[in-house]
């Protein structure tokens, strides 16, 4: 792949576009530790530094194309779930971290979410990425912090649908 | 008197808490932190015992040519010119979460507790999944590294990791000498001992 080629380009030309008529949601660079880049980004172009900006770097070169069914609360957790088995163990911040993380996220999937859980999700990705021993802990939340950042409102909509219910009852 | 010659040479003086503390070279920050008196919770760490770095309760600021990082002080080497910082807004908030992680594990370890005092942590902040074992690694350690054993290892890996006696080695081994047990700081390694002799038993 040329370097300075678009996603767009990769995705639609390259590729052949989406299968079913499908749209598209996001693309996901650099595997479990990497990040997500919403449609609206396509433009850019495949470079270390510009994706690296956009909280997506290259990393080890993959790219995962999702398309408009895809949660992206589900993606999050679905690295974590990776990631968990990938950490040895040793230091609090990873082991704790990823178990925890990944239980919040679980929970918001399986639409048991709280209020306060995006939050949380924030907080702990933030000590798990600062005070990790290894850079597999520091990086676990990358993706999680990628989806929070183009996709908030899923995450949002996820915990508003378990709220809503409770509401009405009163 | 060459000896004393080099070592007065690799005294590094750094900074801890804006206080000059002599330090000599190869030491980490936190054996220089210790010497100075000054404060820095641990977990994991044992003086007996090699740098562990695995509780990361000991993080601190690092601050050297205008770079700062967060580093566990009990693996960090000083080093000229360096400034630490044993309390700041990060260092608290990192500090504050590790314990509520495994509180979550050991709510009634006092160890922990005094700590969450200390830093505000709640202990009831994540749910809670008793395994009372916070895998600080001490028993495991402290039976490879000084009585060099090897009774009592980690099995598994990632949120699965556990601590584990190894029945035909602790048979022959614990009995006279469960050295062992007061490091722990949950007092979980007990129990698994407890567990794994009448497993033995049987």
């Amino acid at each position: 792949m040329t370097f300075g080629t678009t996603i767009r380009e990769i995705v639609y030309g390259i590729g052949g576009g989406i299968p079913n008529g499908k749209k598209l949601k996001a693309v996901h660079f650099g595997g479990p530790m990497g990040g997500s880049i919403p449609e609206s980004l396509l433009d850019t172009p495949l470079d270390f530094d510009e994706l690296a900006k956009l909280g997506a770097p290259i990393g080890a070169g993959s790219m995962l194309v999702l398309d408009e069914d895809t949660s992206m609360v589900d993606v999050a957790r679905y690295f974590l779930d990776f990631l968990t088995n990938e950490s040895c163990g040793k230091c609090v911040p990873c082991r704790e971290g990823i178990r925890q993380m990944l239980r919040i996220l679980t929970n918001i999937c399986d639409g048991k979410g709280k209020e306060g859980d995006i939050e949380l999700l924030e907080e702990i990705s933030e000590v798990t990425g600062a005070a990790s021993l290894c850079a597999l802990g520091k990086t676990a939340a990358d993706p999680l912090r990628s989806t929070l950042r183009y996709f908030r409102d899923e995450y949002e909509a996820n915990i508003e649908k378990v709220k809503r219910p409770a509401e009405k009852r009163e | 008197m060459i000896m004393g010659k080099q070592k007065k040479m690799s005294e590094i003086i750094i900074q801890i808490d804006g206080i000059e503390v002599k330090a000599e070279e190869g030491m980490t920050i936190l054996e220089a932190a210790q010497r100075a008196d000054i404060f820095i919770p641990t977990l994991c760490h044992h003086e007996k015992l090699e740098p562990y770095g695995a509780c990361r309760i000991c993080t601190v600021e690092a601050e050297l040519r205008g770079w700062t990082k967060l580093v566990a002080a009990c693996l960090y080497p000083v080093e000229k010119d360096l400034v630490v910082r044993t309390r700041s807004e990060k260092v608290d908030k990192i500090r504050k979460m590790i314990l509520e992680f495994l509180l979550a594990h050991a709510p009634c370890s006092p160890q922990l507790q005094d700590l969450a005092q200390e830093y505000g942590a709640d202990k009831d902040r994540f749910e809670k999944e008793s395994s009372f074992c916070i895998l600080c690694g001490l028993c495991v350690r402290y039976c490879a590294e000084v009585k060099k054993k090897n009774a009592v290892g980690f099995v598994d890996c990632g949120a699965r990791r556990e601590i584990r006696f190894i029945p035909e080695i602790a048979a022959k081994e614990c009995i006279n000498c469960k050295e062992c047990f007061p490091l722990c700081p949950t007092s979980y390694l007990q129990a698994a001992f407890v567990l794994t002799e009448s497993f033995y038993e049987r």
